[in-house]
């Protein structure tokens, strides 16, 4: 019995360890698949980080991968040396909230009226 | 020595305070607050006095950033808001005398001329250039320009334009005029097939566009218009006959209408089976638009599918484009052991910069080879093929430049063997970042580009070793004349026949090939003016046969 106790206590620890783990770590995320209205939020999202509209986005389906990539105004044809590069973005679920990680800056964008699932690893 | 902004601040603080003054003053005498029922008498503000300039002192540009004789009010095409406060001429002509001192590469070269001395934007932003001359007595700084922002902001879309999918040049624009089709796309108005043959193909002359002369007419503006819309119609949808005679010196008559397309940057890609291996060959046109990077992308991998052991890289039309595609493509040629730990690209900017973007004003971090996908149009991060080749040959004219020049000097950085064959390339090492203000935007010289090993000292191209001309930067190859008589990708082709020669003998054809391109090359007089393009389409064209530096408008 007591062996038991030890045992199931050993459990719930580890399970408590793992729930932190989870609360605290990045998990790559992707919206919920034929959900235009998370789709229209996440460019609104990225429109407004970016402070342009409208955004393209690169070849990037966020309900199949959470990596996003915006890309830059084009260059025009007078840039024949163009230094521009497609703003990457993550979907993350961080500590139960959904968001996009800004890849060049580091910044986390909480979207707290985005619903996201984690990708299976 | 500089002043500060806080210079600025004070006197406007200053001024303010006077201001204040004179207008209590003034209330006082005129009784205001007394229960009057007079208007007060109207105030005239003192004069604003504009920044003062002395020699060789400069004030920080983001000190006038954004103070415009002009305000524009709303949101750019890309829905970013005007920057724009109200401001004067000076300040505009301060900002640039500021912004060329700290972000121009030649700016010590730049002579301080007194903004009070001009009238005109930019008039003055011409001057703020060096004026000294490369080796060989061109201009050093040969692409310096400006446009409207707005005009600017139309062409940086992706939109189609009208076209008939042929690539038309004009070898020479007075009588007699030649004008020749370069290469053609598939899938376009050019290439539908009249009597089994497409209606335009690569080396055909024009002759006539809607009955008026090409080659001896034009003696009327009203000549040269339609001869300009047929050209190079404005809209889709336009119909225009043209009397065409092919490099075969069969002759007939077509009529063409006018597509909305976008030019595909690889136009062609073909493996050659030799006896010693299969040779890949590519046609790039142009690193600019963002399915570039899907189209190498695929063609290296299917090139490497297929087990070439030799690839042509054909770049003689390639004006450039996005770096970042350039890098991939190297890495795709080189692979990863070649290419691990070592720059594609770095940037130098002027010494006063130090290890800073004088433009950014970040670190001065150096292209990779990038080996991923990067997200244009292959998504970030997916791996992409290479061949790991030690050598590469790239077909090159007068017209490969930038980007494509980068390819050449970024993998001779490693140490890829480039075998050149063709021409002499342009000669641009430099780079800038467009900077509007005020409704203008300025391209102005910021960096060099150099490789791995630190070489970008290129001014007046790369060119095949038994070139003729002196001054350029020689490496292995053959100098050949484009082949007009030749589809671009035919082994008999002159320049494709070289490098597959040359791959096999190690050494160059011993006359060049017959069947070249025309003698005459662009002239003067009364030109073509290709009207029936936007500005910046024009200088593109302008810049593709190489006439940027004297017909850029707000060039110099």
């Amino acid at each position: 019995m007591r062996l038991f106790l030890l045992a199931g206590a050993l459990g719930l620890g580890l399970a408590v360890l793992s729930g932190c783990h989870l609360l605290s770590s990045p998990s790559p995320a992707v919206i919920e698949s034929g959900d235009r209205e998370a789709e229209a939020r996440l460019r609104r999202a990225l429109e407004q980080e970016l402070g342009r509209t409208p955004v393209d986005l690169g070849p990037s389906d966020p309900s199949r991968l959470s990596v996003i990539t915006v890309l830059p105004v084009p260059p025009g044809p007078l840039e024949d040396r163009s230094l521009v590069l497609p703003s990457v973005f993550r979907l993350q679920i961080r500590g139960g909230i959904c968001g996009l990680l800004r890849e060049q800056t580091g910044v986390f964008i909480p979207l707290s009226d985005l619903r996201c699932e984690v990708v299976p690893q | 020595m500089t002043v500060g902004v806080s210079g600025i601040s004070d006197r406007v603080r200053s001024r303010g305070l006077g201001s204040f003054v004179l207008v209590l003053i003034l209330c006082l005498a005129a009784g205001c607050g007394g229960g009057g029922s007079a208007a007060p008498a109207p105030v005239t503000p003192p004069p604003v006095s504009g920044p003062i300039w002395t020699q060789g002192v400069y004030q920080p540009a983001s000190t006038f950033k954004d103070f415009c004789s002009v305000v524009r009010t709303g949101s750019d095409s890309q829905g970013r808001p005007f920057p724009d406060k109200a401001g004067s001429l000076a300040q505009e002509l301060f900002w640039l005398r500021s912004w060329t001192n700290e972000t121009y590469l030649w700016n010590t070269e730049v002579a301080d001329q007194n903004p009070a001395s001009f009238t005109d934007r930019v008039a003055y932003f011409n001057v703020l250039k060096t004026s000294a001359t490369a080796a060989s007595g061109k201009a050093k700084d040969r692409f310096h320009f400006t446009l409207s922002t707005a005009d600017y902001l139309a062409q940086v879309t992706s939109a189609p334009e009208a076209s008939y999918g042929a690539e038309i040049k004009v070898f020479a624009n007075s009588p007699p005029r030649d004008v020749r089709v370069l290469y053609t796309a598939a899938s376009t108005p050019a290439t539908e097939l009249v009597g089994g043959r497409p209606k335009l193909a690569r080396g055909a002359r024009i002759l006539t566009v809607d009955g008026v002369d090409v080659v001896n007419g034009g003696a009327t503006q009203a000549e040269i218009d339609i001869l300009n819309r047929g050209l190079f119609p404005r809209t889709a949808g336009e119909a225009h006959t043209f009397t065409v005679l092919y490099a075969d010196q069969t002759q007939r008559t077509v009529t063409l209408q006018s597509a909305l397309l976008v030019e595909e940057p690889l136009n062609r890609q073909t493996v050659l089976t030799t006896p010693t291996g299969k040779v890949g060959y590519l046609l790039f046109n142009t690193f600019s638009p963002y399915s570039s990077e899907k189209a190498l992308v695929d063609a290296m991998a299917s090139l490497k599918a297929e087990g070439v052991n030799d690839v042509v890289l054909d770049l003689r039309y390639n004006g450039g484009g996005l770096l970042a595609v350039a890098s991939q493509l190297s890495y795709m040629i080189a692979g990863p052991t070649r290419t691990a730990g070592r720059i594609f690209e770095r940037l130098q900017f002027n010494a006063a910069a130090g290890t800073t973007n004088p433009v950014t004003g970040g670190a001065n971090n150096p292209t990779p080879f990038y080996s991923t996908g990067l997200g244009f149009s292959v998504t970030n991060g997916a791996a992409i093929q290479s061949l790991s080749l030690p050598r590469v040959f790239i077909l090159s004219t007068a017209s490969t430049c930038s980007a494509s020049e980068s390819v050449i000097n970024g993998l001779r950085g490693i140490d890829v063997e480039v075998v050149l064959i063709g021409g002499t390339t342009c000669g641009k090492p430099y780079g800038f970042y467009p900077a509007d203000n005020c409704g203008q935007t300025y391209f102005s010289i910021q960096f060099n580009g150099v490789n791995q090993k630190g070489f970008g000292d290129y001014p007046d191209g790369f060119a095949p070793a038994n070139a003729s001309s002196a001054f350029v930067t020689k490496i292995p190859g053959c100098s050949v004349a484009d082949d007009l008589s030749r589809d671009l990708g035919d082994p008999a082709e002159a320049m494709l026949a070289a490098a597959l020669g040359y791959r096999t003998t190690g050494s160059c054809p011993v006359a060049p090939p017959a069947g070249q391109a025309p003698a005459r090359t662009v002239d003067t007089g009364t030109p073509i003016e290709v009207s029936g393009r936007s500005a910046a389409a024009q200088i593109l064209r302008t810049m593709r046969d190489l006439r940027l530096p004297t017909q850029t408008p707000g060039g110099s």
